[in-house]
């Protein structure tokens, strides 16, 4: 049996789940209404206490919404940032933590670092089985975007083609982010220091030429301005990596002589297996190598054990706010008490205002959960857009299978519960209800 | 189809089982009208609905031709309302959102499919015979008159035997309650059963026969 369900696709799957998940709330629905024309009625009852009936499904709605939204979001920010942590396959720092160094390196959150020194360097960029063994060097910025020395290659495993323009050649010119305000031609000279420490004309007139542009990515590195590490090291006085008979080519070789340190090398090896090979390697005293992605993935599974407490209370949360409506609802009913005593002395079945009481319940929940998934996407889009803001991760939270079998979960636990007021109103008095 | 009633030493009770309405002996002929009157409080409307089976007599019985009402259980007293007895009530109690058609044939709603065109064709029939069109708008937007009338083709929509009123014109001026007077009389002379719980003097003074309800008993 599990090994058909494996063979069935993920759609179907979900599709599958999505089904069995609605089938309680649907078996109920059919089981109740089954032999009953109430549509016109049920609309003459909405309609009748439509403002009543608005706020309970605008309270489910709300509280559907805090649910899908939630997950969705979380989903979004996970997905944007693993997307955005793809291009980093190993990283090698000085020993430390890890999800410092990855902030840092990856995320260009810039964070004061010992440095590897030449030799470690050369030791990894002349391992046989590295391909790319990229310095970088930060501390720089131009209006609050930081300044990220690094080599050509580097620049091409981040975007193989660039958007417009050209790679860096000189060490006076940069290769910008595409969310950079500037343009191929502009140039900018770059502060000391980043955010409010940021000491503009530090560096004196040396300014940068814009000789091309990176596509977006949706990382931070789409602010950044990537510029040759070599002129980073030497406007801060330092040496450029290269010897005294330097042809001015950017990038490695570097010359562990005259390489002044970096926080990190951004490491890729010839195949995927040989990046396990790296990070054992060189997983030693003075140097700390790992992969951003199994550091994100224990963030995620912190953000995970986060999230299934979330999504309980967002459950809960659903679940007492349609208990709440409910028991509201069989306040409600007692309104419609003397309508139904109505249609008891002109010859309607106790089943049938059961089935009236529980479909006007059920409806509401369904309208209330199908508008709370639309506020939940609104929502979670317009929070997305404010993380995106501020963490330049791209995040693009949409609602997936998850949130509608979520929603699919609670409307059949609620209509399920609807059952319980509907089974008050079998103990209404007739007569009584008829005279009041 | 009309059944002659027949109710026998019956005694309903309050829910704390205190009498409130004792008839020894009440007889009404198929398609016979009666009015039944009394000051208020007196136990009129408790009869009219003990003889409708909407409550559970404590003692005695009520017969409707071969249908003994007080020894069945409630679904089978509300089936035989729904097959024989057309109610009016004092205040209309119409679902005002509803059209008149869609009023008069309420029932089709809970009838079995096979039933339901012919009760709204027995509706549209009905409000055609009261002089009502059959118009999409909500019954709010009708005179008092008018859905009074409504309410009696709701009674009237599957031809039942048997017609209870409880003040049916109560809440109408004298022209409206003289016409809606008629209507019933007229149904009671094409062979339906009619019982009316009326203060009306010009409603009583119409129906030959008058029962009166005194202090929770029927005095013949």
């Amino acid at each position: 049996m599990l090994s058909v369900w494996d063979m069935v696709s993920a759609t179907a799957q979900n599709i599958v789940l999505l089904v069995l998940l609605l089938l309680p709330g649907l078996v109920t629905g059919a089981i109740v209404l089954r032999g009953y024309a109430a549509g016109r009625l049920l609309w003459a009852l909405i309609w009748a206490h439509r403002w009543v009936s608005l706020v309970f499904a605008m309270l489910i709605a709300v509280s559907v919404a805090i649910g899908t939204g939630l997950t969705a979001q979380e989903r979004g920010l996970r997905e944007g940032s693993a997307k955005a942590a793809e291009p980093f396959d190993l990283i090698v720092s000085a020993p430390g933590n890890e999800i410092t160094v990855m902030f840092a390196a990856v995320y260009l959150q810039p964070t004061d670092m010992p440095l590897l020194d030449g030799p470690t360097y050369q030791a990894i960029a002349d391992h046989p089985r590295v391909t790319l063994a990229a310095p970088i060097a930060f501390g720089d910025s131009y209006k609050g975007a930081p300044v990220v020395g690094t080599t050509p290659q580097f620049v091409t495993h981040l975007a193989a083609d660039l958007a417009a323009g050209r790679m860096f050649a000189t060490p006076e010119e940069a290769v910008i982010g595409a969310d950079v305000p500037l343009q191929v031609g502009d140039d900018f000279s770059p502060a000391h220091n980043i955010g409010e420490a940021a000491e503009e004309g530090a560096h004196g007139d040396f300014a940068y030429t814009v000789v091309g542009k990176l596509p977006a990515n949706g990382s931070p590195w789409d602010k950044a301005l990537l510029v040759p590490v070599e002129s980073v090291w030497e406007i801060h006085g330092l040496a450029n990596g290269h010897t005294a008979d330097w042809d001015g080519t950017l990038g490695p070789p570097f010359d562990p002589a005259f390489f002044p340190g970096t926080p990190a090398i951004l490491v890729r090896a010839e195949a995927l297996w040989a990046n396990y090979a790296l990070r054992s390697e060189f997983s030693t005293e003075r140097t700390m190598a790992f992969f951003p992605g199994a550091v994100l993935a224990r963030l995620h599974g912190l953000m995970g054990d986060v999230r299934e407490v979330m999504s309980g209370l967002a459950i809960l949360t659903q679940v007492l706010v349609a208990a709440s409506s409910l028991a509201a609802l069989t306040l409600l009913t007692r309104l419609l008490s003397r309508r139904f005593a109505v249609l008891r002395a002109i010859g309607a079945p106790r089943r049938f205002i059961f089935a009236l009481t529980w479909s006007y319940a059920s409806l509401l929940i369904v309208a209330g959960a199908a508008v709370g998934l639309i506020l939940g996407l609104l929502t979670s889009r317009v929070i997305s857009a404010v993380i995106s803001a501020r963490t330049d991760i791209l995040v693009q939270a949409g609602l997936g299978w998850p949130e509608f079998h979520l929603v699919a979960g609670f409307v059949s636990v609620t209509v399920i519960l609807a059952l319980l007021p509907a089974a008050l109103t079998l103990r209404r008095p007739v007569v009584s209800d008829l005279r009041s | 189809m009309t059944h002659p009633l027949e109710v026998r030493d019956m005694v309903v009770t309050s829910d704390r089982g205190r009498p409130i309405l004792a008839v020894p002996r009440f007889d009404l002929a198929a398609g016979e009208a009666a009015v039944i009157t009394g000051p208020s409080g007196a136990g009129k409307s408790t009869l009219l609905y003990a003889i409708a089976g909407l409550v559970t007599v404590a003692e005695g019985t009520v017969r409707w031709g071969e249908t003994e009402l007080s020894a069945l259980g409630d679904a089978g007293r509300t089936a035989f309302r729904r097959d024989n007895l057309g109610f009016v009530f004092q205040d209309h109690m119409l679902f005002e959102e509803l059209s008149a058609l869609d009023n008069s044939a309420l029932a089709a709603a809970y009838a079995p499919r096979r039933d339901r065109a012919a009760l709204r064709a027995g509706a549209g029939q009905m409000l055609d015979h009261l002089g009502l069109k059959r118009e999409g708008r909500g019954t709010h937007s009708y005179s008092g008159g008018e859905r009074q009338r409504i309410a009696v083709a709701r009674a009237l929509a599957s031809d039942p035997g048997i017609i209870l009123a409880d003040e049916p014109t109560a809440s109408l001026d004298r022209a409206t309650a003289d016409r809606l007077t008629d209507d019933l009389l007229a149904l009671s002379a094409r062979g339906r059963s009619l019982l009316i719980v009326s203060h009306d003097p010009v409603l009583q003074a119409r129906i030959g026969r008058k029962v009166q309800v005194l202090d929770g008993t029927l005095a013949a």
